[in-house]
């Protein structure tokens, strides 16, 4: 990508707007209400497989990458 | 949480939500009927669990994602209403919260949110990875 050889910036994930707006409903959901409860690791990463996010980016482990 | 700190933080999501762009110990005290050092020290115990991000000495929310509580270049356009998001994504998850609308961002980026679609699909990008989201949460 050009601009990433202009600007020197590592590419990162890079993920369509779409996908992170349907990863916000699971990931945002009930946020809003008293009895939330942040998801642990596990379901954090269901979450992430469900909408194709698989690469080591999205791993919660300590030891990954 | 404790029962308190669940309803601290309720309340704190709760004026975001409804368009309170300034929220601190003394807004949420009034808003909730609470003591303010009850809602300070609810603040630092939600702050250490990553519930929320402080600012001016922890006494006002920074972060409650995907809320900022301070001005920056993403913004969530509901109708007459409007919030500022820690960016991009935050932009999106506004509107899958709260209602269709647009996801506005740098450079006069404007994304299109009408029931569950994304209008053009563009791209985000993410530098820090997911387990490190919190090491810098205002750099992430």
């Amino acid at each position: 990508m050009a601009w990433l050889a202009e600007t020197g910036e590592e590419r990162g994930e890079v993920v369509s707007s779409q996908t992170m707006f349907d990863l916000s409903r699971d990931w945002y959901g009930g946020r809003l209400e008293a009895d939330w409860s942040p998801p642990t690791a596990t379901e954090a990463e269901a979450m992430f497989t469900k909408h194709g996010l698989t690469s080591d980016f999205w791993s919660l482990s300590p030891t990954a990458g | 949480m404790t029962p308190f700190d669940r309803s601290v933080r309720a309340e704190i999501y709760g004026l975001f939500a409804g368009g309170v762009d300034r929220v601190d110990v003394g807004v949420v005290a009034r808003s909730g009927g609470w003591d303010e050092v009850d809602v300070g020290l609810s603040f630092q115990r939600l702050a250490d669990e990553h519930r929320i991000a402080l600012i001016d000495d922890g006494n006002r929310v920074w972060m409650a994602h995907p809320f900022s509580g301070v001005p920056t270049a993403y913004r969530a356009v509901s109708g007459e209403r409007s919030w500022f998001a820690n960016c991009a994504w935050d932009s999106l998850a506004i509107l899958s919260m709260l209602g269709d609308g647009e996801a506005v961002g740098e450079d006069g980026l404007v994304w299109k949110v009408s029931q569950g679609v994304v209008a053009p699909d563009g791209l985000v990008r993410l530098v820090v990875p997911a387990r490190h989201f919190w090491d810098d949460i205002g750099f992430t």
